[in-house]
Order: C-alpha cells, then structure tokens, then sequence
C-alpha cells in the first residue's frame, strides 16, 4: 500500500467515533512526520563529525522532535495536503533550528577552537548540495521562500518523502504539472543557493 | 490560427524534452535541443546547468523516498544466466546504470551495464545495446575497456564488460590539470587504443574525455563504442549525425559522409590533446552553429599563445591533428602517438634545460635584485615620478597615495584639472592631474570611499560609502551614506542616509539635482540633491546590487548584481523589461557610453560584454582575470578597462584584442577614468597608486588594412564580406569586428559581380558546393549562416 493511501485511511480514523482508534490513527501520522524528521536530519548532521563530537545529536533532535510532536498533536488536519503542508512546515522550522543551534553565533561550533562552523563536508564538485550547516539553514530559508506551488512540491517530496506520482494524487494535479513545479523549484533554489554561494 | 508559444513555455517543454532524456538514459545538449531555437540556447544551458548542479536534492528524494518500493532495486542480487552476479550501483547516466557485478564462473569482478531498469525496454534501444556491445566485444586492446558478454534477461540487455575501477577523463579534469608530458602520455596512449579500432576497422566517432575511463593506475581505456561504425557502414553513407559537436571534425559537421574515415577520430584527439594541455577546447562557439562554423573554418588559436611554456613540438603535434583538411592530419593515429612520445621526450628534455636554465638565471637575478631594489625605489617616490622614468613612454606619472591606501574608485574632475580618488582609508583625494600631486583630503566618511560623481560644474563631489576592514575580514563597515562635497571648500556639504548595506554604485542627474544610489542592501535610492532627502526606492529584484548605470534622460536603469544578471529596468512605469544573461559572476562595474546606445558589464568571470539599451549582447571582450571597472573615451567609440591582472587594456569598440596595453601597476588595477578630452587616462590599483597614462590616438590603427577588403567597410556597417582568393572575411550581423574564415575548403574560383561573389570550393580534390554570397549575406546550403539578404 503506497504511502498517501495508508495515510488517508489514517484520517478518515482521526474521525473515527471511537476516541481509542482516533488517537492510535493520530500517533502514526505523527510518527510517520517524526521518522521523516529524524532521517532528514541525519542526512543534515549526520556527516558532519564533529557534532558527534561535541554532543549526542539525539539529544537535541529529541527536543525537535518533541516540538514537533506537540504541533501536530494540536492539530486535526482534514485532508493528506492539509497535514503535509503542515508537516512540512514544523520539520523545516526544527531543521533550521537545528542547524543554527550547531553554527549560529551561540551555536556550539562557534565555540569550538578545533574548526567548528567552517567545516564543509565533501559535496560532488559543482554541486550545489549544502556543504555545511550554514548553508542548509540558508537551503531551508530559500524553500520557504518559493512560490506557494512550487513550495508545496518540495514539501511533499522532499520533506515528506512522497514519491511523485503520490504527491500529485495528493495535490490532485497531473504528473507532467508535478514535474514540472519540481523543476521550477529546482532551478529556482538552485538560482538562489549559486546567488548565495557566490556571495 | 496557432498561437507561437512564449519563451518560457518553449524552454519548459526544452527542459521537459531534456529530462524526459534523461530519464531513458539519454543525455541531450542544450545544442541538440536548441538546434530549431537558438535564441533559447543561452537560458536553457543555463538551466540545464542548475538542474545539474540540484541534481542531489532527487537523488536524495529518491534515497529517502518511503512506501514498500522505496530504494527498492530489484536488481542487485539477482544472478544473471547463473553465472553473473550483480552487487552494487556504480553510476548512473547516459545510457542507464552501470553495476559491479562478479562471474562466479571465472571468479573475477565484472561491470554490468543495463538500460534504466524502471524504464521498458524499446526493441530499438535493446538493439542498438546489443549492437553496441558486439562492436566492443570484437576489440582486445590494453587501452580498450573490453566487453566479455550479452546477457538477455527479462526483457533487459545487461552488458557484461571489464570492471574499471576509477574515473572517467572528464571528471579528473574537473578536479586538475595534466603537464604537457603527462597530457602527451595520455593522448598517445589513447592514440593506440584508436589505432587498434582503426586495426579492426572501427571509426570511434566519438573520443571525449567522458568516454575515456583512468584505472587506478592511472591508465586511460576507451569506451562507449555506441556510435561506432565500420567502414563498410561508411562506405554505405549511412548517416553520421551523433558525436559531440566541439570534438567532430569539420568533415563530419558538414555531413560530408564520403570524407568520414579515420582522420575524424584523430581531430577528436587533437582536440583532446588542445584540451589537456590548455584546459580549454579549441573551439568555443557560443552557439552550436557558432561552434559549427568556427570547427569548419576557423584555425584554433595556437596553443602557446596563450601558453607560451607549453613545448612547441607538442603544439606542432596538436595543430597538425586539428587540421582542417584530413589528408593534412596525422596519416594514423598510430603514427600520432609516436609523434607525441616524441614530443614528450623532447618535453621533458626542455624541462630539464629550463631548470638548468633556471638555477643559471637565479645567479643572475641574485646579481640583479640588489640593482633592482634600488630602482624600484627610485621609480616609485612619494613625490610624483617623472614621464620615462617606469620605461613607459606612455606614463606621464605616477603617485602613492599616504598614508598607504588604495584608491577603488577614481574621477576627473569636468575641467580636467583635478582627478579625485575615493580611498579604503574613508579619505577622498583630490590631486592635480598636471602632476600627480595631492591638493588636499575630504574627510567625513567612516566607511570606504565606494563611488564618486563630479558635477558639471565641478564645484560639488558626490560619494557613496560602505565597507570596512576588521582584522583582516572585509565586513560591511558602519557608514552606508551618499555625502556631497564642495570641492573648493574641501567640506562636507550634507549627507544622505538611508541606505543599510554599502553604497557601491551612483548615478548623478546634477541638472535636476537627483542622485541615483545601488546598494548591497538589494535597493535602489533615488535621493533629491537640492533637499537633501530620499525620493523613492524600490529593490530591482537583485539580492545584492554590484552595480547600476542609468540612462538619465530615457529613465533606463541597468543593475547588476552578485549573482552575474543585470537587469534592464524601465523607471516609469517602473516594470523591469529585460534580463541580460551572460557573467556568471559578480557583475563588478556598468558603463554607458556618452550616447547611451551602449552599456559595458565588467565582471569577476574575467569578461567585459558589450550589450545594445534593449539589453542585447553585442560583444565578448575576454580578460584574464577579474575586471573591476571600464571606462568609455568621451567620443564613445573605445574604451578602457581595468583587470586585476595589474594592466590597464584600451580597446575599440570593433577590436578583438586591446588596442593598447599599459603595463605598471604591481598590483590588480581597480578603478579607471578618462580625462575629458580624452587623451589622458588615469588608473588606480591596489599597489596604492594612482597612474596616469597617455592615450595615442588609434585613428589608424583601429581599422587595419586586409588584402581584398570590398568597399563595405567600415565594420560597423557591414555584414558581409571580401574575399582575395584565399580566405573569405565576413561581418556577421551583431558583431563588430570582421571574422576572417581561413578557409579549410579551398576556394576553386570566384566572381566578383558588384557585390556579389560566386564561389566554388573544393574539398578533397571535389567540388562540394557553390556558394552564392551578396552584401548583407551569407546564404548557402550546408553550411550555417546568419546573414541577411539586402532586402531584410
């Protein structure tokens, strides 16, 4: 069963009479948001050494997940694209968070005599994958500032982890118009990051 | 009626067309995809770029990507036939994906290529695999990548060939050079794999460097023998459209099928040898039928020219496997690679004398420095220095500026009497420009001195300010004022604030009393003189403004910014009406000319363009390395710019290359401006001097004499042509300086009618075309062409 299938049965039980079976319904929608938090951090701070090394990178990312847990569990979204939307918007808040909390002028890098902040990690020459988390955070920031449609694309996909032809269904736009916004939202943040890098 | 689409829907579906591509495996060239649309070339190679570049983020989608299927490939694991087992993703690309897989038959690692396996299978794809893999599997070389097997399964080609563990060229060149020895090396070595196809009766027809896999040794293999042919498929003139256009040779641009035989794989390895001894291709056409024209008819520029440390008999090598004609090329590729482990011989032999030459020449210039020392003492006083003193006739003097500084913005006063210069010490300098000498300081600022403007009248000095330098670290300083000055009084007349990032760019009505500021804060000011206040502002839609150059009485507004656009700007109604694309790095300075018909960008990808007020591209003028700044003469016509190179360049409009050169600066020059009557042109430079220098006049020079030159002439009114038998020379439209076509055809005859020319060229002893040329064209068939008949 693809993801979003398993996920509207998920809502239409958050509505279920039975208080039991709304919560149970509730609980997996948020631990399906946290997982994908979990693993899109990973990747964000994951090869990133010396946060190892400065602390216990759950830790922190208990915190946001915490966070995240009570925004959702204050909600009840009525549709996949309301709770994606919605989802989406709480995991970039924590990833950008997160990733200040480790370069921001107070973060822990900053303090660090070994190397801290300006460690960049090994991104494929001419790629315009963040390299440290600076350059995540400002990855984040630029997602935020999309247009609204392309913006939505990229939450599914990316922070929800849609596969394409599942964030169309939950859309409710075709295939090619998905391509095509995730494109635009490609070549839009890739404009920006180059804009950025080069400043 | 059908309705043309907009150019952003036409690059849409381009971009569609290009990942769609993609998607089966394929990897199409904006050149390709633009062959219909040539004016969408620029912006689709643009895009296709980024989408590369953020090819990570669906890479990532697709690692991440949840449900049952998620990361789910079927393939690894599965054995093949029961004997080939695949392992792991190597790549993906072109083709499909490349696996490492293992023959548990003979116990050995394989790799195991196979179109995209989410993708069916067309019968025509599997086909031309197949075909593929039987061409390779007939060649057993050391420098080939040898195939061992087809495998059929499950409606899937799998070929099973040698594993490489490495790179491919392309990617190494991504990451370094190669000396000329080491470059010769590889060359012959894949000049060998080229002659053992040849051998067995190959025509590669597509050497690149992406197809030129480096083991861990280090030892290039040949591979991707997808368009390879036989000659017995030549001799049937089958079609030969594939390749990848900057490495074909002229004979296979031009179609002609029956010229297509080994010399083309040898131009393919000039072309690479120019590439790797350069690191850049030899042809470098914007346009593919720029590219087209320029391999058929264009001599690459010698390698040493701009590299004059690269051996000269590994030069000779590469021109002569560049050369137009086939039969003037190498007669075998082995033949080429025992002329380049020649060449490296001798390249190393030159080597070793260099050093020796070296360890002699640094006795000598141990003997010199103490001399030298001294001289440059003498060359540079504090006072001004004398005309003739730097060797330069063209030095009337130069100053340093104290307390050290250095100048990034320079001015002539309107009378020509006084130069300012704004300094990184917040101090802006008014010097005699009869001597050199300091006339007095203007202090106020608490930033750097960014930019100036001289009224008219010369009374009033205009500055913008901004930056700072803390321990080193260039920051954005506490002063972001625009501040006018009363030059006699050497006060402060008021300042204007608003502005919260440094001011590095203004542009001065002084009749209406209205300033126009750009700043690193993403806005544009307009600030009234007489009142002292901000009249508007708006942000042009450029995060961080560089640069702006207004056309005060049309309200055109040029901005530039970091990120290499400038954008053209309608004041009022305020609506931005074009994007000029083309730097791909901070657009450092704009200049309109007097008549503001033209604009020149000056950027830190070592460029000038020249660009018409409708924010066309007219003009290329390469640098090598930043430029900071331009000036244009007051006639309009030439101008000078300034590179970090430490050297000042005066260039005409028309020229290809500088007109003059001035040489003197130690250090990158930042700022240049011309006197009023032009014949006086002062640069200033991080070496903390401010210089002077003498413009000659280049009436003559500017338009040189060619053999065979129509009345057509001047450049700037013709489109076509003369011809003396040997070469043609052709203006093409939106180009100033002729291109002279040193023709790789030769001319049979020709028949000057008026304006016209008949022309018949051979090729091989065969007559291939006539061509028909009349003023204003260059229509012929077969060849591109981008003139216009009289009539347009």
């Amino acid at each position: 069963m693809g993801h979003t299938t398993r996920l509207e049965l998920f809502l239409d039980r958050m509505h279920h009479p039975d208080a039991a079976v709304r919560r149970s319904a509730q609980e997996e929608l948020i631990a399906h948001t946290c997982k994908r938090l979990r693993l899109l951090a990973r990747k964000m701070l994951g090869c990133y050494p010396n946060v190892h090394r400065w602390a216990e990178t759950d830790d922190v990312l208990q915190g946001a997940l915490l966070r995240l847990h009570r925004a959702l569990a204050e909600v009840r979204p009525e549709t996949s694209r309301q709770f994606y939307s919605l989802a989406a918007m709480q995991i970039r808040r924590e990833l950008l968070d997160l990733a200040r909390h480790y370069y921001g002028p107070n973060g822990w890098g900053r303090r660090h005599q070994s190397n801290g902040h300006e460690t960049v990690l090994t991104v494929p020459d001419g790629s315009l994958a963040p390299g440290s988390l600076e350059e995540w955070s400002r990855f984040h920031e630029e997602v935020e500032a999309l247009p609204e449609e392309q913006k939505e694309v990229v939450n599914l996909l990316w922070y929800g982890g849609l596969r394409q032809a599942e964030a169309a269904q939950v859309l409710g736009i075709s295939h090619s118009t998905l391509k095509r916004l995730w494109r635009k939202a490609r070549v839009r943040l890739g404009q920006r990051l180059e804009g950025l890098q080069r400043e | 009626m059908s309705k043309q689409p907009s150019p952003e829907d036409a690059l849409d579906r381009l971009l569609l067309q290009w990942e769609e591509a993609k998607e089966r495996g394929e990897e199409l060239t904006a050149e390709q995809l633009c062959a219909e649309c040539p004016e969408l070339l620029e912006p689709l190679r643009r895009q296709i770029a980024l989408l590369k570049k953020m090819a990570w983020m669906e890479q990532e989608v697709a690692e991440l990507a949840e449900g049952p299927q998620a990361g789910a490939d079927p393939l690894p694991g599965q054995v093949l036939l029961g004997r080939y087992r695949i392992e792991q993703l190597l790549s993906q690309g072109g083709f499909g994906r490349v696996y490492r897989g293992f023959d548990l038959e003979l116990q050995r690692p394989v790799a195991v290529k196979v179109a995209r396996p989410d993708r069916p299978l067309s019968e025509k794809l599997a086909e031309s695999l197949l075909q593929e893999a039987r061409r390779a599997a007939k060649l057993r070389h050391p420098g080939v990548v040898s195939v061992y097997d087809v495998v059929r399964h499950q409606g899937q080609v799998f070929i099973i060939s040698q594993l490489v563990v490495g790179q491919s060229l392309a990617e190494v060149l991504e990451q370094r050079r190669f000396s000329p020895p080491e470059a010769a090396e590889l060359v012959a070595k894949v000049a060998e794999a080229v002659q053992h196809a040849h051998d067995c009766g190959f025509v590669h027809l597509d050497i690149k460097p992406g197809n030129i896999l480096l083991d861990s040794r280090g030892q290039p293999l040949l591979t991707d023998f997808g368009i390879a042919i036989t000659r017995e498929q030549l001799a049937q003139q089958e079609a030969i459209t594939s390749g990848t256009l900057p490495y074909m040779a002229p004979e296979q641009v031009a179609g002609e099928v029956s010229l297509v035989d080994f010399p083309a794989d040898i131009h393919a390895l000039g072309v690479l040898l120019y590439e790797l001894l350069t690191g850049e291709l030899p042809y470098q056409g914007k346009t593919p039928a720029e590219l087209r024209q320029q391999i058929l008819f264009r001599h690459p520029p010698a390698p040493r020219q701009q590299h004059p440390q690269l051996p000269a008999a590994l030069e000779a090598v590469c021109l002569k496997a560049l050369a137009k004609h086939p039969a003037d090329r190498f007669a075998s590729a082995g033949e080429m690679a025992r002329a380049l482990h020649e060449a490296r011989h001798k390249a190393e032999a030159h080597k070793w004398l260099h050093r020796f030459s070296v360890v002699i020449g640094l006795v000598g210039l141990l003997a010199a420095v103490g001399w030298g020392v001294w001289t440059v003492q003498k060359s540079l006083p504090k006072q001004p220095a004398g005309p003739g003193e730097e060797h330069a006739p063209e030095i009337i003097w130069a100053t340093r500026l104290e307390p050290a500084t250095f100048a990034p913005c320079v001015v002539f006063s309107p009378t020509g009497d006084m130069i300012a210069a704004g300094g990184m010490d917040n101090t802006i300098r008014l010097l005699d420009a009869a001597t050199g000498r300091e006339l007095g300081k203007l202090q106020g600022h608490e930033s750097w001195v960014r930019c100036l403007s001289w009224s008219p009248e010369g009374q009033r000095l205009l500055s913008g300010s901004g930056g700072a330098n803390i321990n080193g670290k260039v920051h954005l300083g506490s002063d972001h004022s625009v501040r006018v000055w009363s030059v006699k009084g050497r006060k402060e007349l008021f300042c204007l604030k608003g502005h919260v990032a440094p001011v590095v760019t203004v542009a001065v009505d002084w009749e209406k009393g209205h300033a126009l500021t750009g700043s690193n804060d993403g806005t544009v000011r307009l600030w009234d003189l007489e009142q002292g206040k901000e009249l508007w502002q708006f942000s042009p839609q450029v995060s961080s403004i560089s640069a702006i150059a207004w056309a005060i009485g049309d309200r055109h507004l040029f901005v530039g910014g970091r990120d290499g656009v400038i954008r053209l700007w309608l004041l009022e109604p305020r609506k931005q009406i074009a994007v000029m694309n083309q730097h791909h790095a901070t657009v450092k300075y704009l200049c309109l000319s007097p008549d503001r018909k033209y604009l020149l960008s000056c950027s830190s990808d070592h460029t000038v363009c020249l660009w018409n007020r409708e924010g066309k591209l007219l003009r290329v003028y390469p640098h090598p390395n930043r430029v900071t700044w331009a000036a244009f003469t007051p006639q309009g016509r030439r101008f000078a710019t300034g590179c970090l190179d430490g050297i000042v360049r005066f260039w005409s409009l028309a020229s290809k290359r500088p007109l003059k050169e001035y040489r003197g600066h130690q250090g990158g020059v930042l700022a240049v401006a011309f006197s009023p009557d032009g014949k006086q042109l002062v640069s200033t430079s991080n070496d903390g001097t401010v210089r002077l220098w003498r413009v000659p006049d280049f009436s003559d020079a500017e338009h040189p004499k060619l053999p065979g030159w129509s009345d057509l002439y001047p450049p700037e009114e013709a489109k076509v042509l003369a011809f003396d038998g040997h070469s043609c020379i052709v203006t093409p439209l939106e180009r100033f300086a002729p291109v002279t076509i040193e023709a790789w055809v030769r001319p049979k005859s020709y028949l000057a009618a008026g304006c016209q020319f008949i022309v018949g060229a051979t090729f091989g002893g065969l007559l291939v075309s006539g061509w028909f040329c009349a003023a204003g064209s260059w229509p012929r068939s077969g060849f591109p062409c981008r003139g216009k008949t009289p009539g347009d």
